[in-house]
């Protein structure tokens, strides 16, 4: 089942406050604010305060208890409360369950309503996540939250009116599109495809960029570094080197035919850079090859320095984007050339270079028409190489590369053999890829299928089933599901001893929800209350329950650890257990945010179920696709987008391709702001 | 630089390299100062870290000769630092102020601060950084050797170094490829391919750096920052590469690329920073010591951070699996300091003219950050060494839930160090916090005491 509230339909630039209509909600029913009613009569021209006069004149303070209180109090209390973590700030609210929370959050609010930032009251700019909010992004910009505080600001500035004032609609900054460098992987395989049949293996380490949401390709962290700058330099070296060790396969040319080299320069510089070489740019790099054979006499010298020097070149490490000159612009956004829309594509798709068919489409002019755009994504979703975009996908988002990380401690797990993170890595990068071009290719595959490839006995007893021998067996249904039931994911989100259901609780809310928790508040206390004064810690649960006993920290872990302690059936390998250290596991908990918020479960398969069919965990998933695709964190001009793109995913039951062609096909994509 | 004659080196295990100083090469100036920052986590188990030679208190100042202490006046994660205690100063009573006085998560703030001074900013999805440089980028801005900084890391670590972006510089943990950056080899004279290619490197790095020029003006101002900060990076490299073939240095043998023990690691980087200073390579480099593992300390099942770091403070079995922790890197110190003792230099040694800080990312595991465990060794050009200086914690600085006296805020021992390196500055990162009683405490200017 999912909540009733859908996210909004198609471009929704303008956000227009007019829209939000009174609505039917419940000031003390379900936790969030339910979507625009069917109460729409706002003509009465009764002007009385009086809340409970049951007249059709809706005060300000009315429109707060209708409408603002619930978001408060499922959105904003659990940490701006005395006792919480954002006690300091200016915004310390009362929970419901104090008699009159209604008045006094509404005074505390009301003047917060009346500052700015970023063009949008304060407290909208906050629950966004804009203005330093401690708390993240609460909601998005198409929750009808946002349009109820929206109209709460506008009421404050001009009290006392019976119906919601028509505000001038907003209109959002066209996003930024800072530019791109290659990421390792990208740098590798692009040298693997600029010189067919030469073995670049090995040959191109370079330091990752620092990630954001776990991404490494986002262009905010992409300054380069000297010690970047030096591998840069060191792999172009030896990829040049590699290459001249046979030019046969990619040269086309006799080394010493001078005139044939430097044709072949410049047909070289226009896959390098991906786009037509200009005359400025083949003189210069022509004219180099031309130094280097006068000054040494030494053709196949020549031509290695400057192949090398074009590998080097700001064209060839960077995805530099003008836009098309010669096209109308419309106010700050201009469509990309073809070849800047082929690069945009084959990284996003391929992780790589486009390829000789990609480049033919964009000289013939048909990636800037949908029609031969889509035809273009949908072969590349087909080609093999899409297979290895959609892994370094998941290896990011997923945090796969910590399975390999996984070194439990020997005394405690004695059966376990450091091979089997192997095992568990290969298992899980099946299993994404089968969610993605298998039968069914759907986010609920990722999270429910109970397919696995392992086949190792000694880890197969480990994990509680019996390999099938084919190849594929099924997981045992009562203990297993997708990636969350998987041991390589377990193992990775503990710790050498014990399992950690904040690790565990953390990433489902950050990767999978979108909803980070805050960082830990200064001063916390980190020491494990005394054992006499909580009583014993038996099991895992125990323990973890008593590091967040003070009330301080349940704010914040109440959201971890109600997701956390679902895993409590998986110990620090992510071995399946009835009992832990001696008592039954308790693996029940509640979901309290997102579309999920109150809904109980009871251990991971159910967890896992309820995960599948919300539409917060559907709507993350676009967002992270979406930060992977653009290179960028999403910002506010995005939200319509992104609403778009969940609508459509949410639609078709969460189908991954169609999600990534409905992605390449936005104006984000085949469109920047000016440069 | 041309690969000649491998000098016999004695052997990595033995800890002594007889590498030829740059001090003895040039028969005439002063030889380099030189800084190494050698910077490990998790704090320290401050009651096994202290020295209190004369039973003193926690309360007041004590400035004590470190060679009229006995063996027995030696804590025991400071103990494996007594055979160079003519050469050492140990600083008890510094905090990093700023995350005292304005938190977010002192645990990762810490790496952010400890070299920079700075009050750290949280990063959406990643972990806090500074707004600023850290102080060795700062000396490594004026910097004319081949190399203006290296930042190695054994074990791992987050970043403790940071460019005037306050971005991250990242640590080189192969040390192979360290070795290959710091002796890049290629013959000289031959008539080869692969020679003419070698020596014309620079020519290459000249071209890319004409193509950034070109680009760079056309972009918005944001991306031309970017590209502008790489085409530098491009530049300097191409100085680099030119600076490198004229050094004349003998290098050490490749290192081996996998290690019976962490130790031998540890071991293997400090050999290569040794030898990077020897040579002039560089003057300015961090080794970072990462998070240990429970086999090597002997330690009982639970995790080293959030079981043992954390409760160090309470429970004795923590306390002493941490004692463990921070005594296997002093250990480690004292064996860098060893290496650098060991070579001959104008008249001393090289560790005479270099001034090695020891210093964390925090004073305690459990995130606290005053009483910072900083222990510095040589830097007699600049320093009266040989001393215990203890900073009677009299300023009240005022946190967002309490206050937390202090001796000195640490940044006026990061201007001493600049000071010392021959860089004028008059602050590095905070320049002020507030105390209790409403005024500030003064975070700029030199450290006292020091000289």
């Amino acid at each position: 089942m999912h909540a009733s509230r859908s996210t909004t339909g198609v471009g929704r630039l303008l956000l227009a406050v007019a829209l939000v209509a009174c609505g039917g909600t419940d000031p003390d029913g379900p936790k969030q604010p339910t979507g625009p009613g069917t109460d729409t009569d706002t003509t009465d021209t009764d002007t009385t305060s009086d809340p409970t006069d049951g007249d059709d004149c809706l005060t300000d303070e009315e429109q707060f208890a209708r409408d603002v209180s619930g978001v408060l109090q499922a959105d904003c209390v659990a940490c701006h409360q005395e006792g919480q973590v954002a006690d300091a700030t200016r915004n310390v609210l009362l929970p419901d369950t104090e008699p009159d929370h209604l008045t006094h959050n509404r005074a505390v609010l009301e003047p917060l309503a009346l500052e700015t930032a970023d063009g949008f009251s304060l407290v909208v700019a906050k629950a966004l996540g804009e203005s330093n909010h401690g708390g993240g992004a609460r909601l998005v910009l198409s929750d009808p939250g946002i349009a109820a505080l929206q109209v709460f600001a506008a009421r404050a500035a001009d009290p006392g009116g019976c119906e919601d004032p028509v505000d001038d609609p907003l209109e959002l900054d066209v996003p930024e599109s800072p530019v791109r460098r290659l990421t390792p992987t990208q740098l590798e395989r692009t040298v693997a495809d600029l010189f067919p049949g030469v073995d670049v293996s090995g040959l191109v380490a370079v330091q990752s960029d620092p990630l954001v949401h776990g991404f490494d390709n986002n262009a905010d962290t992409q300054t380069a570094t000297a010690l970047q700058v030096g591998q840069f330099h060191d792999a172009a070296f030896a990829v040049a080197a590699a290459a001249m060790a046979d030019p046969t396969p990619w040269l086309g040319c006799d080394v010493a035919d001078v005139p044939c080299v430097q044709g072949f320069l410049d047909a070289f510089g226009d896959r390098a850079f991906r786009r037509p070489i200009t005359p400025e740019e083949s003189d210069a790099y022509v004219g180099f090859y031309d130094e280097m054979l006068a000054e040494d006499g030494d053709p196949a010298a020549a031509l290695q320095l400057t192949v090398q020097a074009f590998l080097e070149s700001p064209s060839f490490l960077y995805l530099v984007e003008f836009g098309a000159a010669d096209i109308a612009t419309q106010g700050d956004r201009v469509s990309l050339t073809d070849h800047e829309v082929a690069s945009r594509l084959s990284y996003f798709l391929w992780d790589t270079m486009p390829d000789e068919a990609l480049f033919a489409a964009a000289a013939a002019g048909e990636l800037s028409t949908s029609t031969g755009l889509e035809a273009q994504a949908w072969r590349m979703l087909e080609d093999d190489k899409a297979q290895q975009s959609v892994g370094n996908f998941h290896r990011l988002w997923l945090e796969l590369d910590e399975v390999g990380h996984i070194a439990p401690d020997p005394a405690t797990y004695p059966l376990w053999a450091g091979s089997y993170t192997v095992d568990l890595r290969d298992e899980l990068d099946d299993l994404v890829q089968y969610s993605a071009f298998g039968p069914d290719p759907t986010l609920a595959t990722l999270l429910l299928s109970r397919r696995t490839v392992v086949e190792d006995n000694g880890l197969a007893q480990l994990y509680g089933f019996v390999p099938d021998g084919s190849g594929v067996s099924e997981l045992p249904a009562t203990e297993r599901a997708g990636v969350l039931t998987r041991m390589g994911w377990l193992g990775a989100t503990s710790h050498p001893v014990f399992a950690s259901p904040i690790q565990r609780g953390v990433f489902v809310l950050e990767r999978l929800m979108c909803i980070p928790p805050p960082a830990p508040p200064a001063d916390v206390d980190t020491d494990i209350p005394d054992d006499s004064e909580l009583g014993p810690i038996v099991t895992n649960r125990d323990r973890y329950e008593q590091h967040s006993s003070d009330p301080a920290c349940f704010g914040c872990h109440q959201s971890i650890d109600g997701i956390g302690f679902g895993f409590e059936h998986y110990d620090a390998i992510g071995a399946y257990r009835a009992i832990d250290n001696g008592e039954s596991v308790d693996a029940s908990g509640e979901f309290v945010d997102g579309d999920l918020s109150g809904i109980p479960y009871d251990g991971a398969l159910e967890m896992s179920e309820l995960l599948a069919s919300s539409e917060t965990v559907h709507r993350c998933a676009v967002t992270q696709w979406y930060r992977y695709a653009m290179g960028r964190s999403e910002q506010l001009g995005d939200q319509p987008t992104l609403d778009q793109l969940t609508d459509a995913y949410w639609g078709t039951g969460g189908e991954l391709p169609q999600l990534l062609v409905d992605l390449v096909l936005t104006d984000s994509f085949r469109t920047r702001r000016a440069q | 630089m041309n690969r000649r004659q491998l000098l016999q080196a004695l052997g990595l295990s033995t800890g002594s390299l007889f590498l030829p100083s740059r001090g003895l090469a040039k028969s005439a100036g002063a030889p380099a100062k030189r800084i190494v920052f050698f910077v490990t986590g998790h704090g320290t188990v401050y009651d096994n870290w202290k020295l209190r030679p004369g039973g003193e208190s926690d309360d007041v100042d004590i400035d004590t000769d470190l060679t009229s202490l006995s063996t027995a006046d030696w804590s025991p994660i400071l103990a494996p630092l007594e055979r160079h205690a003519s050469k050492l100063t140990i600083l008890d009573g510094l905090a990093h102020v700023g995350s005292i006085a304005a938190a977010f998560n002192e645990h990762e703030e810490g790496h952010a601060t400890c070299l920079t001074g700075d009050l750290p900013l949280p990063v959406d999805g990643s972990l806090g950084k500074p707004s600023g440089p850290s102080v060795d980028q700062i000396l490594a801005a004026q910097a004319t050797t081949p190399f203006r900084s290296l930042e190695y890391a054994v074990i791992g670590g987050w970043n403790v170094n940071f460019d005037d972006q306050g971005n991250a510089i990242p640590y080189e943990s192969d040390p192979v490829a360290a070795w290959n950056r710091l002796f890049p080899g290629g013959t000289d004279g031959l008539d080869t391919t692969a020679s003419r290619v070698a020596r014309k490197q620079h020519r290459v790095l000249d071209l890319a750096k004409q193509r950034f020029d070109a680009l760079a003006p056309q972009l918005s101002t944001e991306d031309r920052i970017k590209l502008e900060a790489h085409r530098d990076l491009v530049a300097d490299l191409e100085n680099q590469v030119l600076a490198l073939q004229n050094v004349e240095c003998d290098p050490i043998d490749q290192p081996g690329s996998s290690w019976p023990e962490p130790a031998d690691e540890m071991e293997t980087f400090q050999g290569l920073a040794v030898a990077a200073l020897s040579c002039g390579l560089t003057d300015i480099i961090t080794i970072r010591g990462g998070q240990l593992s429970n086999a090597l300390l002997g330690a009982p099942p639970g995790d080293i951070h959030n079981d043992f770091a954390h409760s160090a403070d309470d429970d004795p079995t923590a306390a002493a699996v941490m004692t463990d922790y921070h005594t296997w890197y002093a250990e480690r110190f004292a064996e860098l300091l060893d290496k650098l003792d060991g070579i001959p230099e104008a008249g001393g040694t090289m560790l005479d003219h270099t001034i090695v800080v020891w210093t964390n990312e925090l004073s305690t595991g459990s995130h606290h950050h005053d009483n910072m465990p900083i222990v510095m060794a040589g830097g007699s050009f600049a320093f009266d060494v040989g001393r215990l200086i203890r900073y009677a914690p009299v300023s009240p600085v005022q946190g967002p839930w309490s206050v937390t006296s202090v001796g000195r805020p640490h940044n006026k021992l990061l201007v001493s160090l600049a000071e010392a390196m021959g860089h004028t500055v008059s602050s590095i990162g905070l320049t002020d916090v507030p105390l209790s009683d409403g005024s500030s405490l003064d975070c700029t200017g030199a450290l006292d005491r020091l000289t």
